[in-house]
């Protein structure tokens, strides 16, 4: 398991609200994600960019600069999408009951960590990811 | 977007250069271009007895169409091809069709019909071997501007999309490959 996978990994399996985490290029492929047994990776990378993608153009046209975070309520979860600077999105799945604030602290506290592993990742491998 | 010249270098490179052809209309450019009236009224009585492509006219506005169908034949024909025309092809001919919301299927089939209504006149006005010259000649640089048509429909849509909702030319194309190959089956 590679770094960023390990750091996804840990997210999930110490918050057991939180159902999943995908990282993804914002061309739409996967990076990495967790848990392992997570389906249907190839398709959600590719919407979770669109989302990031939208929610960058939606406030920018609104002139509120970068977003921060997009959060979706579902009727049976939710779904937090993050953009990691301009390189990669995070999506992560969560139920629906969570107290919002812890989760969203645990997802914050980990993004620096994620964007210097990314970073070293595009530098070792020599370019784009 | 990809621009006309790069849509021309890639068909050039695929199918054949366009110059030699362009020679051989030059030659009969005086002939071709009598046939433009003709030529008109054959392609819109088509165009306008059938429904779905009746639809797109607006009242009274087949005098202008069949003028402007008529200039753009005399062109084609004439064999003097710079980078305007082909840029009048791309910009012009086709994304004046997108504006008015006529699907590439529709300006594909009435390409195919303009060379088949050229196909059957030239065979009637000139031997069988230089009818097949001729014919050959019109038919490479019509696909080239049908070439021009359809790419210049793809890629205004993939540009709305893209630009309207932030995704890149990319990632647009990940969702379809994604799509594709569950359609296909290679899921
Ligand atoms: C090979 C196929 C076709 C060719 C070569 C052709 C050619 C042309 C040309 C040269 C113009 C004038 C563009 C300019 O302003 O310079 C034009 C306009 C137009 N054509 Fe076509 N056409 C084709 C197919 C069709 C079809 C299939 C339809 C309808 C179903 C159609 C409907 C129109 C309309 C409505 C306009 C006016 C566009 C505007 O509002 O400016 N055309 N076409």
């Amino acid at each position: 398991m590679d770094r960023l996978e390990s750091l996804l990994h840990d997210l999930v399996s110490r918050s057991p609200e939180i159902k999943g985490a995908v990282l993804v290029t914002l061309d739409g492929f996967p990076i990495a994600y967790a848990p392992a047994h997570l389906t249907d990776v190839e398709r959600q990378a590719a919407v979770i960019a669109s989302l990031a993608s939208l929610a960058a153009r939606s406030t920018k046209m609104v002139s509120m600069g970068e977003p921060e975070e997009i959060l979706i309520t579902a009727q049976d979860g939710r779904m937090f999408v993050y953009h990691v600077e301009d390189i990669a999105a995070l999506g992560v799945l969560t139920v629906k009951d969570i107290t919002a604030g812890l989760i969203l602290l645990k997802i914050r506290q980990m993004l620096p960590e994620l964007m210097r592993e990314l970073k070293d990742m595009i530098n070792v491998g020599g370019g784009g990811i | 977007m990809k621009d006309h010249r790069q849509v021309l270098r890639d068909f050039e490179a695929i199918s054949g250069p366009i110059e030699p052809y362009a020679e051989v209309l030059k030659r009969y450019a005086d002939r071709l271009k009598e046939w433009d009236e003709f030529f008109a009224k054959a392609f819109y009585d088509t165009l306008f007895s059938y429904g779905p492509t009746a639809s797109v006219f607006r009242e009274g506005e087949r005098p202008e169409r069949e003028e402007a169908l008529k200039v753009w034949y005399r062109k084609v024909v004439s064999g003097e091809y710079d980078d305007a025309f082909w840029d009048w092809q791309f910009r012009k001919v086709g994304l004046s069709h997108v504006v008015r919301g006529i699907p590439n299927e529709f300006m594909l089939s009435a390409m195919s019909l303009v060379q088949r209504v050229f196909f059957h006149k030239v065979l009637e006005a000139f031997p069988s071997d230089e009818a097949v010259r001729i014919y050959g000649a019109f038919k490479h640089v019509t696909d080239a501007i049908a070439t021009l048509i359809a790419a210049g429909y793809m890629y205004s849509y993939l540009d709305a999309v893209s630009e309207s909702t932030g995704m890149s030319l990319k990632l647009i194309e990940r969702h379809a490959i994604l799509v594709a190959r569950r359609e296909y089956g290679k899921d």
